[in-house]
C-alpha cells in the first residue's frame, strides 16, 4: 500500500510536467490542426535562456521574465517563419516541418550551450516532505498546483473571452472567420506564442523535479509521454491534456513499479489503443458528429 | 605500321609518343603529390596519419564527447615535438554518433571507405563498439581504446586493443568494496540495460554476493522512482550504481525526493564533476571506482602534462576525466605507433602494438601481444568528498 501511494504522488509530479507540454501540443494544434512535435526542444531551449540568464546573475524573477518572453518569440518566429509557408500544404508536411525543428533545434542548443549538466533552482523547496508513510515536497506541490492553475486560466481564457471565442472561431473555420472580420493569422500566431509558452514552463519546471541536470536532450521522453497524454485526453481539449497528462504519469510510475520501465512506452500506448478503441476522439475530446 | 588506308606511320608513332609522355607525367605527379609509397597503409600519407573516432557529441551522453578534446590535446602535444615515424603528424577524424549503434556505424563505414583512415582511436560506447566491430574487423581497421569495457571484446579480437580495464573488475571490485569494506548486508543494484550495464553487473555477480534486488533503466529514462521505491522496499543498505551520468543524478534525486540515503557505489564512467552541484545531498560521501587518476590530482606527473596540454592546445575544452580518457587510449596508441619498423600499414601497426610491454601512461601500465589484448587490469576506489574526488585504495 506504501509504494502504491508513493507511485501515485510521484506520478501525479511527473504527470504536471506531461499535462503542461500536451496543453502547448493542444493550444496549438487547437487553431492550426498541426502537432508540434518540436515542443519538448523548444522548452528545452527556453531553459537554457533561463540558465544563461541566472548564470549572468540575472535575479530569478527577472530570468524567468526574460525566458518567458523567448518562448513567445520562439513561438511567433517558428509560425511566421516556419509554418505560414506550409499553411496550405497537407497536414503531414506540416508535421514532418515540425519534426525537422526538432533535430535543428536540439542540435542548436547542444552547439550552443554544450552536453554539460546544468542547474536550474527550483521555486519551491525540493526537501523530502513527509506525509504519513509517503513523500512528497513543496517543489512537487507547487508544480501540480500551477499546472491546474495555468490550465484553469487558459480555459477561461478560450471559453469566456472574446479572444478565445475568435480563437474558438479560427480553429473551426479560418476562413469563415476571416470573413467574419476575424484576423485569423493574429490567433494562430497567438496559439504558437503560447503553445511554445507553457511547454518552456513546463520544462523549466522538469529541471529540478528529474535531477538529472539541464541536457540538450531532456524533455525527449517527456515530449512522448505529453504527446501520449494529448492522444489519451483528447487531441484540442485543454481538459483532456490536463487529465491525460496525470493519466499517463500514474500509469507510468505503476507499470515501472510493479511491471518494468522498459514496459513504460508500450504499455503506454497499449492503453492509449485501448481507449481509442472505445472513445476515438479520446477522452474528453469532441467528436466530428457533434462537432458539426 | 599499317599504311595505305590507315594512318600514317608517322602519325601513329607521334600519337603513341603523346600518349606515352602522358602517361609518365601523370606516373611522376603522383609520386610528387603528398600520398605516401604504394607500400604504406590506408590514411597513411608522406606527412599524415590519420586516425578515426566515433563518439557522442550530443544525445543522453554527450559528456563522453569531451575524450575527442583528450585525443586532439595529445596529438597536438606529439605533433609539436615532431611528431611519430621520421615526422608524420597525427590527424583526427572525429565524428558525432550520438550514442546511437545506428548512427555510429553508418559513421565508422564513413570513416572506413571514404576517409581511408589509418585506425580508429578512443571510440566510446559498448553498444556502439559493438555494432561498430562488424566494420573495422572485416577491414583490419586497429582500433585503440574501445571506451568500454564489455565482455565482447574480452579476452581477444584480433584487431581491437583494450585500454579501458574490464567491466566486470570494476563490477567485481565495487560490490567487493561494499561487502567485504563496508560490510553492507542488502545490497542493491542499478544498471542500464544493455551491454555497459550488464557487463557490471556480471563482474557483480563474480564476487559472489547475494543481491537485494537488481533494478534496470533504459538510457533515456527521466523517472527514477519505481526503480527507487523498488530499492527502498527491499531495504538495501547499499546501491551499486551502474550508469551513465545523467541518469545517475537523476536516480540519487528520486532517493533524497524519499528521504532514501543508502551507501552508494558508482561506476566510474559517472564521474562528472558537476554531480557535487547537481546532487549535493547525495553525491558528497559516494563511492566511485577509477583507472585514471582524478584531473584535480596536480601532484601526478601525468596529470600535470594532461593540464598544460589541454590548456595549450585546447583551451576552454573541459579537463574532464572523460578527456583523460581521450588523452591516455591516445598515449597509447601513439606508442604503437613508435614502435613500427618498415612500411606503415594496419598490419605493422597491430605488430607493433602485440610487442608493446609495460608500457606507463596515464592509466597506469600495460602490455599486449599477440595472445592479448587486454587493457589496464587494475582499478581503485574514490570517494566524492569536500567538492573533489580523493583516491582511498590503490
Amino acid at each position: 500500500m506504501v509504494d502504491f501511494g508513493q507511485y501515485i504522488i510521484h506520478g501525479l509530479a511527473f504527470g504536471a510536467i506531461y499535462a503542461l507540454v500536451a496543453l502547448g501540443f493542444n493550444l496549438i494544434f487547437k487553431t492550426t490542426g498541426v502537432v508540434n512535435f518540436a515542443a519538448g526542444a523548444m522548452g528545452t531551449a527556453v531553459t537554457m535562456i533561463l540558465w544563461s540568464t541566472l548564470d549572468r546573475s540575472v535575479p530569478l524573477a527577472a530570468a524567468w521574465l526574460i525566458a518567458m518572453a523567448a518562448a513567445l518569440l520562439i513561438g511567433v518566429l517558428t509560425e511566421a517563419i516556419f509554418m505560414q509557408r506550409v499553411e496550405r500544404s497537407p497536414v503531414l508536411i506540416q508535421i514532418v516541418v515540425t519534426l525537422g525543428l526538432l533535430l535543428v533545434i536540439e542540435g542548436a542548443v547542444n552547439r550552443i550551450w554544450g552536453a554539460e549538466p546544468k542547474l536550474i533552482p527550483s521555486l519551491a523547496s525540493s526537501k523530502a516532505l513527509a506525509i504519513g508513510s509517503w513523500y512528497t515536497s513543496a517543489n512537487d506541490i507547487f508544480i501540480m498546483a500551477l499546472t491546474l492553475s495555468l490550465a484553469g486560466v487558459l480555459y477561461l481564457a478560450l471559453e469566456r473571452t472574446r479572444y478565445g471565442l475568435a480563437m474558438r472561431a479560427v480553429a473551426q473555420d479560418r476562413e469563415v472567420a476571416a470573413l467574419m472580420g476575424i484576423r485569423s493569422f493574429r490567433y494562430v500566431t497567438a496559439s504558437w506564442a503560447v503553445g511554445v509558452l507553457v511547454a518552456g514552463v513546463g520544462a523549466v519546471l522538469f529541471v529540478p523535479l528529474y535531477g538529472g541536470g539541464l541536457v540538450p536532450t531532456m524533455m525527449d521522453n517527456v515530449a512522448v509521454f505529453a504527446f501520449a497524454a494529448a492522444v489519451l485526453g483528447g487531441f484540442g481539449s485543454l481538459a483532456g491534456a490536463v487529465v491525460g497528462g496525470f493519466l499517463i504519469g500514474i500509469f507510468s510510475n505503476l507499470v515501472g513499479g510493479y511491471l518494468s520501465t522498459d514496459l513504460e512506452v508500450s504499455l503506454i500506448f497499449l492503453l492509449i489503443v485501448l481507449v481509442l478503441y472505445v472513445r476515438p476522439q479520446g477522452l474528453f475530446g469532441v467528436d466530428a458528429k457533434t462537432r458539426l | 605500321m599499317a599504311s595505305g588506308h590507315g594512318l600514317k606511320p608517322r602519325t601513329v608513332a607521334l600519337r603513341l609518343s603523346v600518349v606515352a609522355l602522358v602517361v609518365v607525367m601523370m606516373s611522376g605527379w603522383n609520386r610528387a603529390s603528398t600520398s605516401a609509397p604504394a607500400t604504406n597503409g590506408p590514411g597513411v600519407t608522406k606527412t599524415t596519419i590519420t586516425f578515426g573516432q566515433t563518439a557522442p557529441q550530443s544525445g543522453p551522453a554527450a559528456l563522453y564527447g569531451e575524450s575527442t578534446n583528450g585525443v586532439r590535446a595529445y596529438f597536438s602535444y606529439i605533433n609539436s615535438k615532431g611528431g611519430v615515424l621520421h615526422g608524420h603528424k597525427l590527424k583526427l577524424i572525429s565524428y558525432d554518433d550520438m550514442y546511437s549503434p545506428a548512427v555510429s556505424v553508418e559513421l565508422t563505414r564513413k570513416l572506413v571507405d571514404q576517409d581511408h583512415v589509418f585506425a580508429e582511436v578512443a571510440v566510446n560506447g559498448s553498444a556502439t563498439n559493438k555494432a561498430n566491430l562488424t566494420i573495422q574487423t572485416p577491414a583490419n581497421v586497429p582500433l585503440i581504446g574501445s571506451q568500454t569495457g564489455a565482455s565482447f571484446l574480452q579476452p581477444f579480437v584480433k584487431n581491437v586493443y583494450n585500454v579501458w580495464p574490464a567491466y566486470t573488475i570494476e563490477g567485481k571490485l565495487l560490490a567487493n568494496y561494499g561487502s567485504k569494506k563496508l560490510h553492507l548486508k542488502r545490497i542493491g543494484v542499478l544498471y542500464q540495460n544493455d551491454d555497459f550495464g550488464k557487463s557490471l553487473l556480471q563482474g557483480v555477480h563474480d564476487a559472489n554476493i547475494t543481491t537485494a534486488t537488481e533494478q534496470s533503466y533504459e538510457p533515456t529514462q527521466t523517472d527514477f522512482s519505481p526503480q527507487v521505491q523498488a530499492l527502498k522496499s527491499k531495504n538495501a543498505d547499499g546501491v551499486i550504481i551502474l550508469a551513465i551520468p545523467g541518469a545517475t543524478t537523476a536516480f540519487l534525486k528520486a532517493m533524497a525526493a524519499v528521504n532514501y540515503k543508502p551507501v552508494r557505489l558508482m561506476s566510474q564512467v559517472a564521474a562528472i564533476p558537476e554531480q557535487f552541484s547537481l546532487s549535493p545531498q547525495m553525491f558528497p560521501g559516494s563511492y566511485l571506482g577509477a583507472f585514471v587518476p582524478p584531473p584535480t590530482d596536480k601532484k601526478n606527473k601525468q596529470v600535470k602534462t594532461f593540464l598544460a596540454a589541454m590548456n595549450k592546445y585546447e583551451p576552454a575544452k573541459p579537463t574532464s576525466v572523460f578527456a583523460e580518457w581521450g588523452w591516455m587510449e591516445a598515449q597509447v596508441a601513439v606508442a604503437g605507433l613508435k614502435l613500427i619498423t618498415g612500411s606503415i600499414t594496419p598490419n605493422s601497426y597491430e605488430n607493433a602494438l602485440n610487442r608493446l610491454k609495460k608500457f606507463h601512461f596515464m592509466g597506469g601500465t600495460i602490455s599486449y601481444s599477440s595472445l592479448s589484448h587486454l587493457g589496464l587490469k587494475h582499478m581503485f576506489m574514490e570517494k566524492a568528498a569536500a567538492g573533489k574526488l580523493v583516491q582511498i585504495t590503490r
